[in-house]
């Protein structure tokens, strides 16, 4: 997986995208036109070029490469010192490397811990933020980071308090219930449980 | 074991779901109310909610807890759909948004999820009128200067395409042959407003009710740098920034303009009528909204909120829910060649 | 006017202005500390509370709030790299480095530091610009603010670093979703897939939170240990970044200045002067190598300038009912609802109000400095907790964050998309800050272009303030190229000189 490859494939879809962006504004009147080509047509210009360069960089890199491999010498990548350290490791900084991993842990992890962030947004959206969270930061914690189920649990409640307490009681701002609960007319799921306990706790 | 779990948990769904068995009072015990407003936090609809959320519990049976939930896009009109479609449509969901989206509705705009016919109607706050004003030292005294081939071309900023900004200038323009050229572009009112202060434009239009709660200071005192030049509707209301000045349908008649103009500049003033309404979703249940409508009636007299009003320098002219959904099917009746020629003028 | 100065100041002392002011800083300190939930969202919670007090009352409580939030927001920007506040986000590019490197005491108390300081500057620049302030803020009219943004535009290939034409083409993207919505001159759907919900933009809170913390989190689980991935001394420590402050008095200065220009300016924000700010601090620097690596000049530039505008964004407010941020127009509406219409008239007959504001704004600083200091050390610590704790927390702050902004689960995407846009640039080495810039500055640059050729033609471009302001622009432009050439030059002198001595 190397970083030039990328660049190409990146470039590409810039200038797909940005000609999508240019041709979408073509009925529109005047002035509503004005800004998409004024803007677009320059982007897509510096897009191509930037294509451009991705292409020579990893042609460039292959005939190193096989120079390398025919002949045996030490190869001086030229544009090494543009973006030298950060070609070095694949470790998504993008600055200093301070930790050195095997690559391929790193890609599990990377992989893991985006498919967990789009089960927290997927939970918020359905379940709301306060029984989301209640639901998945144990399930992250327990089953993702093998904490313990003690940990875990409290982890959950301690963020479930929070936004009990801190958000619905003491600033009244009630969150959102997830789109569940909203389509099927109910309040949110731990209402039914946590209003009555309140309610005697409040004496209301 | 599980079993039992589940029918408790269904139990306590049928319970608490929208059913005329509950009364009113039981159902908003304990519940919150959720007000979306259409804007961002500080302006005018935000302003008016948060004063009503102080009042309105006292006056729901049930003294429900009110919040605001603040939903922009679209110049309110994604908070307008998403109170029509998605919210719960059981009396917890208050909708507030502006009352041009009736307007555009009737124009048939892009965008436009929810019927304002259906709607129901809660309350409005202020029954207003559309008007224009002109800086002093731009050589235009009166509405008379800027009309006709001999009148002065006045450059007016505006915020938004078929907005309170926007529309009055434009049928202005249409019916009485005013020459107001129109900037659009700015950012809102307050950069609107700006505009006519730094002197980059000569006039500008809003309703009369912004005028006297945020730019009083542009007609009175030190800095005054306007004058009204017109007000739409037939007649004009007694306020010093308003001696001498006409009334937009009176002077269409003076002018000897037709049926047509006059229909249009009703069409356009009718609007400002229901300045600030509040409303819910088509399915909630009759009782509930009737008494949502009382609180707001009792809310606009409580002696608390009257005098936040005054200290606002609000003029408060409420009307009531019943009240506003009359003007809202008047205005969607309105015959279609009037709408046709009001979507023409405002392109 | 002394007058008014004075008694300001005793006014804030009063009961119960005080203990206002002092639930103020609490609220705002929370508000601020938690990632992604800003101070609009929480100013605008407390404004029903305001309706039964006394105008200064009022402001205590609302100015403790807001004054603090641009400070606290700095703490989650370094601690866990998400924008805290809007105004915080250029802190992260180099405050989280730091903090990566266990330098996160020095990086809060720099950020602590020239906050206050910033602060200071900004509110006295308030008190001190009464007098002039009416035609100053009067001559900037479009033509001007398209400058800025041009200026702005100028400060893309500063942001960029090494990557030149990756950072222009980050910033070009970023104009182009900045048209993502209702164009502003004919109200028709750009690039919307008919979702309403786009109509106002992408939203800039939820790009934020997606652009930068999400790719954080990535690789906060991915390296496996804590954010501070090694242990540093005392030179890491708290008091070094005070001393930051001062040893690099010029850049802090200079930023607050920054700060304070563009808080006076009406509706251009401070989401735009802290890449000024920042962009500043990385030209004015002979050695520019470790700017996005850990440089705690990238953190004094940003710190400064968001807070010295806070002051300074007084001014539009309240003299000419201009606000330039969100939480500036929920201020404006606490005015109104104290009765209070912004105008000319504020400056002449509340004098003493708002003096009593700038001590607040003062004061509230003051003390947040002192509480921060006695638990920054703490707070320091949280670097250290394995990061598998903290992911939850920060998933869930974050993603709310999103979502508060607007109240639509369409953020939550949006705060997704972005984040998969921020790995990949993180991962690629695009730079990811002016693709914010671009973000910030397509609707002001769109916007005043139309206006100011419907009202001037083409002859705004000669009006001097604008030709100021595009000097300044092709300076910062040009200038590290001239600079070059200029060394170069004499480089080569010396060598001449040298090798006709031999």
């Amino acid at each position: 997986m190397s970083r030039a490859r990328n660049d190409i494939l990146i470039s590409a879809f810039l200038v797909l995208l940005l000609l999508w962006v240019v041709w979408e504004a073509r009925s529109w009147p005047f002035r509503t036109r004005l800004f998409p080509w004024a803007i677009g047509f320059p982007v897509l210009a510096l897009a191509m070029i930037q294509f451009g360069l991705a292409c020579w960089k990893a042609i460039r890199e292959r005939s190193y490469a096989d120079a390398v491999h025919t002949h045996g010498e030490p190869v001086e990548k030229a544009d090494a010192g543009r973006s030298g350290h950060q070609a070095r490791l694949e470790v998504p900084t993008g600055e200093e490397a301070g930790v050195v991993l095997d690559p391929k842990l790193e890609r599990q992890r990377t992989i893991s811990i985006s498919a967990w962030t789009v089960a927290f947004a997927l939970g918020f959206y359905l379940f709301g933020f306060k029984v989301g969270s209640l639901l998945l930061s144990p399930a992250f914690l327990r089953f993702q980071a093998e904490e313990s189920w003690k940990m875990s649990v409290f982890y959950g409640l301690g963020i479930y308090l929070f936004f009990l307490v801190a958000f619905e009681l003491a600033l009244g701002t009630p969150l959102p219930s997830g789109v569940i609960a909203t389509s099927l007319g109910l309040q949110s799921f731990d209402w039914y449980l946590v209003n009555p306990i309140l309610n005697i706790i409040l004496g209301r | 074991m599980g079993k039992k779990l589940w029918l408790l948990a269904a139990s306590f769904a049928f319970l608490t779901a929208p059913a005329s068995g509950a009364s009113v009072e039981d159902f908003y015990r304990g519940k919150t109310i959720r007000i979306v407003v259409g804007f961002a936090p500080g302006g005018a609809t935000d302003t008016n909610a948060r004063l009503l959320q102080k009042v309105l519990p006292k006056h729901i049976p049930g003294s429900p807890n009110i919040v605001i939930e603040n939903k922009p896009g679209g110049g309110s009109m994604l908070a307008a759909n998403t109170v029509y479609n998605t919210e719960p449509q059981d009396g917890s969901v208050i909708g507030a948004f502006t009352q041009d989206l009736v307007l555009q509705q009737a124009l048939a705009a892009p965008g436009v999820r929810f019927d304002a016919a259906k709607y129901q109607w809660l309350s409005s706050t202020f029954d207003t009128a559309g008007m224009c004003a002109a800086r002093t030292d731009s050589g235009v005294t009166r509405i008379e200067d800027v009309i006709g081939d001999r009148g002065k071309e006045l450059v007016v900023s505006s915020f938004g395409k078929g907005g309170p900004s926007h529309i009055p200038p434009a049928v202005f323009n249409a019916t009485l042959g005013t020459r107001f050229k129109i900037v659009t572009g700015y950012e809102g009112g307050a950069p609107q407003r700006l505009a006519v202060k730094n002197k980059e434009v000569q006039g500008f239009c809003t309703t009369f009710q912004t005028i006297m709660s945020v730019a009083a200071d542009m007609f009175e005192g030190p800095g005054a740098c306007c004058k009204v030049l017109i007000v739409a509707g037939s007649e004009v209301e007694n306020h010093p920034f308003l001696k001498g000045v006409p009334a937009a349908e009176k002077l269409a008649e003076k002018l000897g303009k037709g049926k047509d103009d006059l229909a249009l500049l009703r069409a356009t003033h009718a609007i400002n009528r229901i300045n600030l309404p509040q409303a819910v979703a088509p399915g909630v249940p009759q009782d509930r909204v009737q008494a949502l409508r009382r609180a707001f009636e009792k809310a606009f007299a409580d002696p608390e909120l009257r005098a936040a009003a005054e200290k606002m320098k609000m003029d408060l002219s409420p009307k009531t829910g019943e009240e506003v959904s009359r003007i809202v099917q008047e205005l969607l009746s309105t015959p279609k060649p009037v709408l046709a020629r009001l979507k023409e003028v405002i392109q | 006017m002394l007058e008014a100065f004075l008694s300001g100041l005793l006014d804030v002392f009063a009961y119960p202005t005080f203990l206002l002011m002092l639930l103020g800083i609490a609220a705002g300190f929370v508000v601020g500390i938690l990632p992604g939930i800003g101070s609009p969202g929480a100013m605008a919670i407390m404004l029903p509370f305001i309706f039964a007090m006394k105008p200064l009352e009022a402001f205590a409580f609302l100015l403790g709030m807001y004054a603090v939030t641009a400070t606290t927001g700095d703490i989650t920007s370094i601690l866990f790299g998400v924008p805290g506040e809007v105004v915080s986000a250029a802190t992260i590019i180099d405050g989280h480095p730091m903090a990566k490197h266990g330098e996160a005491g020095r990086a809060l108390g720099a950020a602590l530091m020239s906050s206050l300081v910033g602060a200071v500057i900004g509110a006295f620049t308030l008190a001190a610009a009464i007098p002039i302030v009416t035609p100053l803020v009067l001559s900037f009219k479009s033509p001007e603010f398209l400058a800025l943004g041009l200026l702005g535009i100028a400060f893309l290939a500063v942001l960029s670093g090494e990557s030149k034409l990756k950072g222009v083409l980050a910033g070009g993207m970023g104009l182009v979703l900045a048209m993502v919505g209702l164009d502003p001159q004919e109200n028709i759907e750009r690039y919307t897939f008919g979702l309403v919900g786009l109509w106002e933009g992408v939203g800039l809170v939820a790009a934020l939170v997606g652009l930068f913390a999400i790719p954080e989190i990535v690789d906060l689980w991915v390296k496996g240990t804590g954010i501070a991935e090694t242990q540093v001394g005392k030179l890491g420590g708290v008091w070094q970044g005070i001393k930051d402050t001062f040893i690099h008095l010029g850049i802090t200065l200079r930023c607050s200045m920054i700060g304070t220009f563009f808080g006076l300016v009406p509706g251009v924000s401070g989401a735009l002067s802290q890449w000024v700010a920042y962009g500043h601090a990385v030209q004015s620097a002979s050695d520019k190598s470790r700017f996005g690596k850990g440089d705690v000049r990238g953190v004094l530039g940003p710190g400064a300038a968001n807070n010295s505008g806070i002051g300074a964004a007084m001014i539009p407010t309240i003299a000419f009912g201009v606000p330039g941020s969100a939480t500036t127009a929920i201020l404006l509406g606490a005015f109104i609802i104290q009765g209070l219409q912004p105008g000319p008239k504020m400056l002449t007959e509340k004098l003493s109000l708002i003096f009593s504001m700038v001590w607040l704004i003062v004061v509230s600083n003051i003390i947040t400095v002192m509480v921060c200091l006695i638990f920054l050390n703490q707070l320091a610590k949280i670097t250290h907790i394995r990061g598998a704790l903290l992911i939850p927390a920060l998933l869930t702050l974050v993603f709310l964050g999103g979502y508060a902004d607007t109240n639509s689960y369409l953020a939550l995407a949006i705060t997704l998309s972005f984040g998969v846009v921020g790995l990949v640039m993180v991962h690629q080495g695009w730079p990811r800050p002016p693709m914010v810039l671009g973000l910030v500055l397509g609707p002001l640059i769109e916007r005043n272009l139309f206006i100011s050729y419907e009202v001037y033609r083409f002859g705004f471009l000669l009006r001097p303030i604008v030709v100021v302001i595009i000097v300044i622009a092709l300076a910062v432009l040009f200038l590290p190229n001239i600079q070059e050439m200029v060394i170069r030059r004499s480089a080569l002198k010396e060598k001449a000189v040298v090798a006709s001595e031999e």
